[in-house]
């Protein structure tokens, strides 16, 4: 039967076994494979769960408009589902971020308004023109303006709640024995370790923190403080944002980026699978988890987004190399 | 998991309201002895499913679970094909609709969903409402299948009470710690030992269910493992058709409907905590 629309093709992604990842620690490593979204990222749930609330809450009606600021696959997302359901998208972009990922709005038919890179602290931070901009047309805009605020906005765990957490236990006959992702707007860790506890409340759930975040301090002992920084894109976070509220994590780990890289590199050499900084963040994670609760553990995670939207970082031996970071060897 | 979606809204409704695989049923069931102020009219296109009519005859319980031929020939009669998308709907929000979504996936429908907010929701989204019901479309061949939720009869309750199955009551906390008194008459007050408590109204707020996040945390504050075989139990097996609903939306597969419910326990001899 032929899918209704390109909505019904987000979540009910496959789990790939990581072999090598699995062979080294005993355990049962799979890879929840969200890059296979239409929108080639995990973010894809999200931004249908945010706005099929506001339709539901009466705060969207069609014609409307969904605001959001964001730099990256949120971004694509939210464009993707306006698109098919006729919403009006506005998504604000710092001017620094990459072609790649403004071209990918504009062409699924985004509007595109480019603000200077500012501290968050600012007022002209792109998050806070987004609002604004949200705020002002909710008020002109007959069909309703919504600011997706996919930090805040607990539709978006739901959406993992709904979908990604019961899949997981599903696809696992029950079996999953942890979980583990990074942090950005606590979307996915939150919801799917809600759902998962509920389901067992036995299966851990663990963090994989970059560098320059607060996740790893804050679940470790309490502390939102960071050090160092990070390479990886949109994961990373200084505060427990409403869908991080109320859950239970029960291991953290810092990941830095030569561990990210090397697990990253692995994957595409060993494993034929070519994906994004964050997660080399999360398969690092869940080995250093495996390793904690011991062989014979299945352990899922989070593969987030395919890499080619990061070769000019990710990829790219010469900026690696400035940065002192490890290198790609098969590209050299 | 399921392609379909066991809650949709009055948006996706109303855009697929025109689809003749789309079949409408509006199932309010009024508890006896109260007459709440409702809503008039009907969703366009619904016919009516009365849980009390379509029902095993009992001498006391009035809307035990039909057999599978009585189920078939109202589904015949109805025009509902095993492949339609079975649309449940009632007029207080979310009250006898999941009863009836229940007793569709008891009997093996795959395709049924109920309308999140019912009528209200419907007419508060300015959706137009029609005066009467519709006539059903010609008769069908419906043949019912192996359940995706099951059943489950009070002896057999009985027999497994003492491995200490996981049992679910959606009654009020009042009911269910037997400070507040049943509603029906010459019934015992208490719960069935064991049992945890998740009332199902709680569940619901104006009208319609509550969000994932909160409906994931109402339950793990209840104490149920949704991993584990459920027994969702409450009055009449109306809400506790509600709570099969809900543990549903959030991933559980294993549970089964006590149809006779404290209308049947609470009047037995069978053991009863407070």
């Amino acid at each position: 039967m032929p899918a209704s629309s390109v909505l019904d093709l987000i979540g009910n992604t496959p789990l790939i076994r990581l072999n090598e990842a699995s062979k080294l620690t005993g355990c049962e490593i799979l890879g929840k494979a969200e890059f296979l979204n239409p929108g080639q990222s995990v973010k894809d749930r999200a931004a249908l769960e945010i706005i099929r609330a506001a339709e539901a809450s009466g705060d969207l009606t069609p014609g409307g408009v969904v605001v959001e600021g964001t730099a990256g696959n949120t971004g694509i997302g939210l464009a993707m589902v306006c698109s098919t359901l006729g919403y009006r998208c506005k998504i604000v972009m710092p001017r620094t971020q990459s072609q790649e990922k403004k071209d990918a709005v504009k062409l699924l038919g985004a509007e595109l308004i480019e603000v200077d890179a500012v501290p968050y602290t600012n007022p002209n931070n792109y998050v806070h023109v987004s609002e604004r901009i949200a705020k002002e047309l909710a008020e002109s805009e007959a069909n309703g303006a919504i600011w997706a605020n996919q930090f805040d906005n607990t539709a978006n765990r739901d959406a993992h709640i709904k979908t990604t957490g019961p899949e997981i236990f599903e696809q696992t006959d029950g079996k999953v024995d942890g979980f583990i992702c990074s942090v950005g707007s606590g979307g996915t860790l939150g919801g799917v370790s809600l759902s998962l506890k509920s389901l067992n409340p036995k299966i851990q759930i663990g963090v994989a923190d970059p560098m320059g975040s607060k996740m790893y301090s804050f679940y470790n002992h309490g502390e939102l403080e960071s050090t160092g920084g990070s390479i990886t894109e949109g994961i990373g976070q200084g505060r427990i944002t409403k869908n991080l509220e109320d859950i239970i994590v029960d291991h953290a780990y810092q990941i830095d980026d030569k561990e990210a890289l090397e697990t990253l590199f692995a994957l595409n050499q060993l494993e034929g699978i070519c994906l994004g900084g964050s997660s080399g963040i999360n398969v690092a994670g869940a080995i250093r988890m495996a390793k904690d609760m011991g062989p014979g553990h299945t352990i899922v995670t989070i593969l987030c987004d395919y890499g080619q939207r990061y070769q000019s970082k990710v990829y790219n031996p010469e900026f690696l190399k400035e940065k002192g970071l490890p290198v790609p060897p098969w590209l050299l | 998991m399921a392609f379909i979606k066991f809650l949709v809204t009055t948006r996706w409704l109303n855009e697929n309201l025109k689809r003749s695989d789309v079949k409408i049923i509006d199932c309010t069931w009024i508890m006896p002895g109260t007459s709440p102020d409702l809503l008039e009219g009907f969703i366009p296109g619904a016919q009516f499913f009365d849980i009390d009519e379509v029902a095993a005859p009992h001498p006391t319980l009035k809307h035990m679970l039909p057999s599978s031929t009585r189920f078939e020939e109202a589904m015949q009669i109805m025009g509902i094909k095993p492949t339609d998308h079975v649309i449940c709907y009632d007029r207080f929000g979310v009250r006898s609709s999941p009863r009836l979504w229940w007793t569709f996936r008891m009997f093996g429908h795959a395709k049924v969903s109920v309308l999140d907010g019912g009528l209200p929701a419907w007419i508060k989204d300015a959706n137009a409402v029609s005066k009467t019901l519709t006539l059903p479309p010609a008769c069908t061949t419906y043949k019912t299948s192996s359940p995706f939720i099951g059943v489950i009869s009070q002896d057999e309750i009985l027999s497994l009470l003492p491995s200490s199955p996981q049992i679910v009551d959606a009654r009020p906390k009042g009911r269910f710690d037997g400070t507040v008194p049943e509603p029906r008459k010459n019934l015992k007050s208490g719960h069935i030992p064991g049992s945890l408590s998740l009332s199902f109204s709680d569940l619901i707020e104006g009208e319609a269910l509550l969000s994932m996040s909160e409906l994931v945390q109402k339950t793990r504050r209840a104490g149920v493992d949704l991993g584990s075989p459920i027994i969702t139990t409450c009055g009449s097996g109306v809400t506790a058709s509600g709570l099969a609903l809900a543990f549903t939306l959030l991933g559980a597969t294993d549970i089964r409907v006590y149809d006779g419910s404290w209308s049947e326990w609470g009047a037995s001899d069978a053991p009863i905590e407070k």
